[in-house]
């Protein structure tokens, strides 16, 4: 194929000849299986003991490098908290807040109504405590990211030894769906890191589940909301559309019911 | 009003159509306990499908596992 013709079709985003490739390369991270999560389908809510347990594995674990500064205490009220036991858990951390009348900074225990705290100072603490890689903020990772949900359980538990031929930088470890395959967080979930309240075994993949599901949530806070507007809307319009039908049988039913009858003139001159 | 459509005895006669304000006041009355039935039941096919998943399932786990 010539030269002009390539570039063409590659302004229209079609790579064609020696610049084919399929998408899945590992510059692009491998696409994580889409899981038969138990809140698919259209009818499903969140499971929210799951969520609960997810908190606790993102507060267990995750909070240590990563901030979810858009979610507040007071979010997870109805959600998988108590509001009594929301006020104890905010309570717990202490804010810096100020200034008062008279100028002065000072401390104070948590409210509902604050933010979740962030490990670090700024970007640059982060960086700096992390070989140079930022922790990304948790609060819409999953809407953030292709993939969602499966994408952040595929790369918690996808840590793999390198296969031969691939360097992995120090610091770095070897993830083939982390796009470039090689991802500055190390592997943070093993078997049995968080003792869960309610029994649950506490694998690392069914911390993966939790914690993934939790960050859904985080991310698609209205979702059960959403879900069962969706149904009560799919059962009024189902009732509207069959009205509508029965309305256009009503209205033509007089034009249906005619004959019509068209009779050339028979006593038309013919020219 | 016309209502040469339903030509019909039972329209005619149905005296929420006669006269508007009773029209709007059966209208307005209507849709109000149509959308109460209409989510009792709908909350309802809800709550039996996602069984044990909500948090008013969770919470009444809690509670009864702190009352032990
Ligand atoms: C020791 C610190 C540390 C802990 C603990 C940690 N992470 Fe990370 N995480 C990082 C760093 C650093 C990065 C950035 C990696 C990079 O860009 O190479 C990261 C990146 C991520 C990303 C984004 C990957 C992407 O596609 O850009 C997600 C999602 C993530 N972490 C989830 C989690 C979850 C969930 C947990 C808890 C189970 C967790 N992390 C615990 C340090 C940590």
């Amino acid at each position: 194929m010539n030269v002009s013709a390539r570039s063409a079709l590659s302004r229209l985003g079609l790579e064609v000849g020696e610049h084919a490739h399929a998408f899945s390369t590992p510059d692009h991270g491998l696409h994580p299986v889409h899981y038969p999560w138990d809140h698919n389908g259209a009818f499903a809510t969140y499971d929210h003991a799951a969520l609960r347990r997810g908190y606790q594995v993102y507060k267990d674990v995750c909070s240590a490098c990563h901030s979810m500064s858009r979610i507040a205490w007071r979010n997870l009220i109805g959600v998988t908290h108590t509001e009594a036991e929301v006020k104890a858990m905010a309570a717990e951390t202490t804010y810096y807040d100020g200034p008062d009348a008279e100028g002065e900074m000072h401390e104070r225990p948590g409210k509902a109504s604050d933010y979740f705290p962030s490990p670090y100072i700024n970007d640059d603490a982060a960086r700096a405590a992390n070989a140079g890689a930022l922790p990304p903020d948790l609060s819409c990772i999953a809407r953030a990211r292709h993939g969602e949900e499966n994408y952040i359980f595929s790369l918690l538990t996808g840590y793999y030894d390198a296969p031969a031929g691939v360097t992995v930088r120090d610091g770095l470890h070897y993830n083939p769906y982390f796009p470039g395959g090689t991802i500055g967080m190390a592997q943070v979930l093993f078997d049995g890191v968080v003792d869960y309240e309610d029994g649950t075994p506490n694998t690392a993949s069914q911390l993966a589940r939790d914690v993934s599901t939790f960050l859904a949530w985080a991310s698609y806070p209205e979702f059960d909301e959403r879900k069962k507007m969706g149904m009560k809307f799919m059962i009024i319009t189902t009732g509207l559309f069959g009205l509508s039908v029965w309305w256009k049988r009503f209205k033509w039913s007089y034009i249906k019911s005619q004959r019509l009858v068209v009779q050339p003139p028979t006593h038309i001159r013919k020219v | 009003m016309y209502d040469g459509a339903f030509d019909s005895v039972h329209w005619r006669i149905a005296v929420f159509v006669k006269r508007s304000s009773a029209f709007t006041a059966s209208i307005v009355v209507s849709a109000f306990a149509f959308e109460v039935a209409f989510d009792t039941v709908t909350d309802r096919i809800w709550d039996t499908l996602n069984h044990g998943r909500q948090w008013k399932d969770l919470k009444a786990r809690l509670e009864a596992a702190s009352d032990e």
